[in-house]
């Protein structure tokens, strides 16, 4: 019995290191990042989207993962922005939606509602995935306009300055 | 029935006495308004791509924060390739130079003969490690640099971002 055991144990090893070096690798996954120089140049046309409009806002990025690439805070922008804008970034980036759409979908009867499990995700509008085609890399999260809807639109202009290079 | 019970002529020499001393108050200049100049974004983010890039030209990937007078983010840049920690690292070194008024690096090197400095460092945000840099128009400080993510060249990235405000922080 023992015997057996210890056989079929070697014989697993000898499986492994087989397939090791066999010619189709463990499948490994590839995936884009958004670079910091990308980030600092929506952020910056998004903070200007709302400065033309009278707006002071505050802008966070986040990546796939849902951690912190990018804050900077406007002159003039509300000490609550800050705070609120990386809870729209991490949102988007996480239920890969627009805020204002979260909203909508978990206003649906019967629809499953993260943010009773998630208490960073926020339904309050101003946050947009960041996407490579269906791919979401990550979340821009805008805050400080009068109105989650002028909020998003200046996290749209930002991801419309750099939209030519996401692909 | 009064809560106050003084006599007419008495209640006139306290309103003098009173008028008195609001005169002596007003009079000190540190009784006027405060006027102070603070960081611009269009500056913060000038000094924190400054630092970014200055790190990035060496070949090293690393994170920056800059904090305001009240010590909050108004910058905060996670350099591609940078390690996880930097960001939070950079942020408590921006703190640090900020409410210290002195470089993390001098920080550092009045730790071993300051008892109190030792518990400082117990307090929320405080890290005695070196990259913090105060941001100072004279002797006012009005907000903190910090930089993560180099092998020792932190401070000298966080400069080169300094220098390029330098002009306006007179």
């Amino acid at each position: 019995m023992i015997r057996f055991f210890a056989g079929s144990i070697s014989a697993l090893c000898v499986f492994a290191g087989l397939n090791a070096q066999a010619a189709d690798p463990l499948p490994t996954e590839t995936f884009k990042l958004l670079p910091a120089t990308l980030a600092v140049e929506a952020a910056q046309a998004a903070i200007a989207a709302c400065k033309g409009q009278g707006y002071n806002i505050s802008v966070t990025i986040v990546d796939r993962t849902g951690s912190l690439k990018l804050i900077l805070v406007g002159d003039g922008a509300g000490v609550l922005g800050r705070e609120l804008s990386r809870r729209k970034a991490y949102t988007s980036a996480m239920q890969r939606v627009t805020t204002g759409d979260l909203a909508k979908r978990i206003a649906t009867p019967g629809a499953f509602n993260p943010t009773l499990y998630d208490t960073q995700l926020v339904t309050a509008q101003g946050g947009v995935p960041i996407k490579i085609g269906n791919e979401t890399i990550g979340g821009i999260g805008v805050s400080g306009a009068p109105g989650g809807d002028k909020d998003e639109a200046c996290a749209n202009a930002g991801l419309a300055k750099i939209s030519d290079r996401l692909s | 029935m009064s809560y106050f019970p003084v006599s007419g002529r008495r209640a006139c020499l306290s309103l003098a006495g009173a008028a008195a001393l609001w005169v002596t108050l007003a009079a000190p200049a540190d009784a006027q308004l405060i006027e102070r100049r603070d960081l611009s974004y269009a500056m913060a983010l000038t000094i924190a791509t400054g630092a970014l890039d200055a790190c990035k030209a060496m070949g090293y990937a690393t994170s920056v924060v800059v904090v305001d007078r009240g010590g909050e983010t108004v910058v905060a840049l996670h350099g591609d390739n940078a390690g996880l920690h930097t960001m939070e690292n950079a942020r408590r070194k921006a703190y640090t130079a900020r409410t210290f008024r002195m470089t993390t690096e001098d920080y550092v090197k009045g730790m071993k003969d300051n008892p109190v400095r030792q518990q400082q460092i117990t307090l929320p945000n405080i890290v005695a490690i070196n990259g913090g840099v105060p941001i100072k128009v004279g002797n006012d400080t009005i907000g903190g640099v910090g930089l993560s993510g180099s092998p020792g060249k932190d401070e000298e990235c966080v400069n080169a971002g300094l220098a390029k405000v330098q002009q306006f922080l007179q």
